[in-house]
């Protein structure tokens, strides 16, 4: 036999029990592309049901609106969602788990100033018979100081028994009490070549969430900042951006050749400092972040004690357009270009677009344009007969 | 200390329940000697906490010492008991018994007593309290675990364990390490990857696929510590899942033995009279010192509850009042489905909790935390049980006793009867010059009175119609029984004078 939400309820009374219905279900389900794998999806499915199912009962019961906390972004990588009750931030995790012997979140909702709540609710949802149940709570600092860390799943744990069974008391004390939370320690900021590298290695197509597979001081870092967030989870749906498909511009340069700025400098001693008083990214602080990527260029015996390294800026204007600064640039510790280097911007058509051609002692020779979305452009870079071409899509 | 608080602790320690022929407290013969002997000779153990935590020590540091654990398990029987009996009543499953039910709180305690017990704070709870929700839970988990649903399928019994759940399964189908390690990463990496999507109602979930296989193989490899490990294959992998599932499934069956059948040489005594009641008043007379104090506030915080919606006072009497008399009842008696009984309690008693909150934070001029409140709200459910029984219905029942024609010439009848510590109805009998026949006659026309009188009350006073009035008979007749083994007779005797 099966028993029944009534059954059930009248085993626990002092617990919030709620039915939902098949059409509550079906409307739960997200686009299959906003996801990128099936559990991913199934998981924004959990969520988004409870969220429809809840909110209107906490809304009458803690007597304030109830507003979405967290972005549905989360989803590809975590399970929970946050919730702002008044004052309180309360975040809540839905479970499909029979056994309720301990209640588990996910390190992201603890260890993550901006996702950290006052309150956890376990959420314990019966999709087959269409109930759900909270059957407890917690607070910060209860979690983050009694819980038990694992660190194999990076989750906080209490058991069943170190909850706060009834909801009356998260009512009345978020009403009454000050906040409970525990202190969090800073999470590191990380450079833009750090976020380009993590995008690159996070965003490949995977089955499973990409959040153990570095630390989670980084991890942490990365999934704080909205920003790149929404770039990380656009990658793996495969929905980017303009500024994203340009910094992917061909398959290459994820490649090996492609490299981030700090590794042209450090590997194969590239100029940088000479330049404008410092690399690109930190001219550009303060503002939406530009991506770049530079490789090696060897044309064989031309350049056989002076190779250069072409750099790609990126950096979005306004009205849909970005900015592109391609630079040339010498490397092995040299302050000059070799004489005579040209770069040849081509258009689709392969026409020359614009061009540059280095002379005695300069330090480096660059191009600057601007496009839209879709458009296809050429870089050559030549010296004498030798000449290599890369060509990219914005 | 006294003998009889030594009494009270040997028999909060040596008592369980049995429920077959029905349900009654049983002291366990040889835990009550030995503890006799051992509180002889430590005398620093007479104390309820001490005594708790040395048996606790003694579990924790010899898993061999089944002794420490079985006096552990007898302090948390009542707990079993009263999970057993709650979750029963709610579910009457007819395949089930409550001896099941017990069967299954007493299983999941044989693995959890020392470590629940170890945190029990006695100042914070009552036992009973503290442990009913990890025993509802864990009695409500197995009796879904037959139910026929997805979770069949070893795909979906996968997915409806706990991290815990599966640690223990494997731990006791004798899985060591470094492959309970081994299990439990691809158990996670199946978490990871399998998702059901859209299956139907009651459809067996379907195995991953052959893609799926390879990913969660591929997340094993990636988290398995250290790296330099050969990495999983999909067979491998497959076989954890197996040993998962063939520990799961194994952990279903529950083999417990309760302590009777486990030492069949033992002899069984019944908890005296005396010890229970002693136990019971103890706790009844320092709770209701502690609940006088909160009830002018709180009734004055009913009556104002009552202004806005006047229902609230016969709802919380008629769930706080009547044990057995559940919210399915209450639903019926107002027409209303029981998750909207269960909806409106929980308001009013918000609303209440929202008042005594506030009223003692200006009694000790303290910031409360959340544990404060949880307490409070404990405390406020104790609280209306005791008003809801004592200060209404016992009263009520103290009333009739003394003003109805009938009664109030029983009364030393019935101060003879449940006044005395053990009753032998042959001499009380001979004592008021009635056969023991005439005497169990006015007994159950004694009864029978009040019961009507009560539900006389019940009816003009709160109006309950009489289909309810039929539906709380039972309830009544355990109320009026337990009032009578409670009455004030000293009080009343005097009153007659």
């Amino acid at each position: 036999m099966t028993l029944t939400l009534a059954q059930l309820s009248l085993a626990c009374p002092d617990q919030l029990w709620l039915e939902f219905s098949e059409s509550q279900q079906k409307t739960a389900w997200p686009a299959t592309q906003d996801y990128s794998y099936e559990a991913a999806l199934h998981r924004a499915f959990l969520n988004r049901l409870t969220l429809a199912v809840l909110s209107p009962e906490f809304s009458a019961a803690s007597e304030t609106s109830v507003q979405l906390a967290s972005s549905e972004n989360l989803w590809e990588f975590v399970t929970g969602f946050a919730l702002n009750l008044g004052k309180s931030r309360l975040v809540i995790i839905p479970s499909e788990t029979i056994d309720t012997d301990e209640f588990s979140v996910p390190q992201e909702w603890v260890d993550i100033p901006a996702l950290a709540a006052d309150y956890y609710l376990a959420v314990q949802v019966n999709l087959e018979d269409g109930w759900l149940r909270v059957w407890g709570f917690s607070t910060h600092r209860k979690l983050k100081t009694e819980g038990r860390y694992d660190g194999g799943d990076r989750t906080y744990s209490l058991d069943v028994e170190d909850l706060f069974e009834n909801l009356n008391t998260l009512w009345v004390s978020q009403q009454l009490c000050p906040a409970e939370k525990a202190e969090i320690q800073p999470l590191p900021t990380l450079s833009h070549n750090q976020v380009e590298r993590f995008i690159g290695d996070l965003g490949k197509p995977s089955l499973y969430s990409p959040r153990l597979k570095m630390s989670f001081a980084h991890w942490g870092a990365l999934l704080a900042a909205d920003d790149f967030r929404e770039q990380l989870y656009n990658r793996r749906i495969g929905k980017e951006s303009a500024m994203q498909k340009v910094v992917n511009l061909t398959q290459s340069i994820y490649s090996n050749l492609w490299l981030f700025l700090d590794e042209l400098v450090e590997v194969h001693g590239v100029n940088l400092l000479a330049a404008r008083g410092g690399s690109r990214t930190e001219e550009n602080e303060g503002d939406r972040p530009s991506q770049a990527r530079g490789r090696m260029i060897d044309l064989g015996i031309q350049l056989v004690r002076h190779p250069v390294a072409l750099i790609v800026y990126l950096s979005p204007e306004s009205n849909n357009k970005w900015n592109i600064l391609l630079q040339l640039r010498p490397s092995g510790g040299q302050t000059y270009l070799p004489p005579d280097v040209q770069m040849i911007v081509l258009d689709d058509a392969g026409e020359v677009f614009l061009e540059a051609r280095s002379r005695q002692a300069d330090n480096w020779i660059q191009l600057e344009f601007s496009g839209e979305p879709g458009e296809r452009f050429s870089v050559k870079v030549a010296l004498g007969d030798a000449s290599l071409v890369e060509d990219f899509v914005i | 200390m006294t003998d009889r608080m030594t009494e009270i602790i040997i028999a909060r320690f040596s008592t369980y329940y049995q429920v077959n022929p029905h349900p009654r407290p049983v002291q366990d013969y040889r835990l009550r000697q030995h503890l006799i002997r051992l509180l002889q000779q430590h005398p620093e153990l007479h104390d309820e906490t001490v005594l708790l935590r040395y048996f606790c020590n003694q579990a924790a540091k010899s898993n061999s010492d089944l002794l420490a654990l079985n006096y552990l398990l007898a302090y948390v029987d009542i707990a079993c008991y009263l999970a057993a009996k709650s979750t029963y009543d709610a579910f009457q499953t007819p395949e089930l018994t409550l001896a099941d039910y017990l069967q299954i709180a007493r299983a999941y305690m044989a693995n959890r007593a020392v470590e629940l017990c170890t945190k029990f704070d006695r100042t914070q709870s009552k036992i009973e309290t503290y442990l009913s929700p990890p025993l509802r839970d864990a009695i409500m988990s197995e009796v879904r675990k037959n139910e026929p649903t997805q979770r069949q399928s070893d795909w979906g019994l996968l997915r409806s364990t706990s991290k815990k759940g599966l640690k223990t399964a494997l731990q006791n189908f004798a899985i060591g390490e470094p492959k309970l390690s081994r299990c439990f990463l691809t158990w996670q990496g199946f978490l990871e990857v399998y998702a059901p999507v859209k299956a139907g109602k009651n459809q067996r979930l379907p195995e991953p696929t052959a893609e799926q296989w390879e990913a969660i193989a591929q997340f094993c490899t990636e988290q398995q510590f250290p790296q330099s490990i050969q990495p999983f294959t999909v067979p491998e992998v497959k076989a954890l899942l197996q040993i998962c599932v063939k520990a799961l499934r194994a952990s279903t069956h529950i083999q417990f033995h309760p302590l009777d059948t486990e030492n069949p040489e033992l002899q069984l005594e019944i908890a005296t009279q005396f010890e229970q009641e002693a136990w019971y008043g103890e706790q009844d007379t320092a709770k209701g010192d502690r609940l006088q104090q909160m009830t002018t506030e709180l009734a004055s915080a009913i009556v104002s509850l009552s202004r806005d919606f006047p229902d609230a006072r016969k709802m919380l009497i008629l769930e706080h009042g009547f044990t057995g008399f559940n919210q399915s009842y209450i639903g019926k008696e107002f027409g209303i489905k029981q998750y909207k009984i269960s909806r409106q309690l929980t308001s009013y008693k918000k609303y209440l909790l929202t008042s005594l909150v506030k009223w003692s934070q200006t009694q000790v001029n303290v910031t409360f935390n959340v544990k404060d409140v949880d307490r409070l709200s404990t405390l406020l459910d104790e609280w209306l049980t005791w008003y809801c029984q004592n200060a209404i219905l016992y009263k009520f029942l103290e009333t009739t006793l003394k003003l109805h024609p009938a009664l109030k010439l029983e009364v030393t009848l019935l101060c003879r009867y449940y006044g005395c510590e053990r009753v032998d109805e042959r001499a009380i009998a001979q004592n008021l010059n009635i056969k023991p026949t005439e005497l169990q006659r006015k007994l159950v026309q004694v009864k029978t009175i009040l019961q009507t009188q009560l539900h006389n009350w019940l009816h003009q006073n709160l109006a309950l119609k009489p289909c309810s009035l039929s539906a709380i008979d039972k309830s009544s007749a355990l109320l009026v029984e337990q009032f009578l083994a409670n009455a004030p007779y000293a009080l009343l005797t005097l009153e007659r004078r």
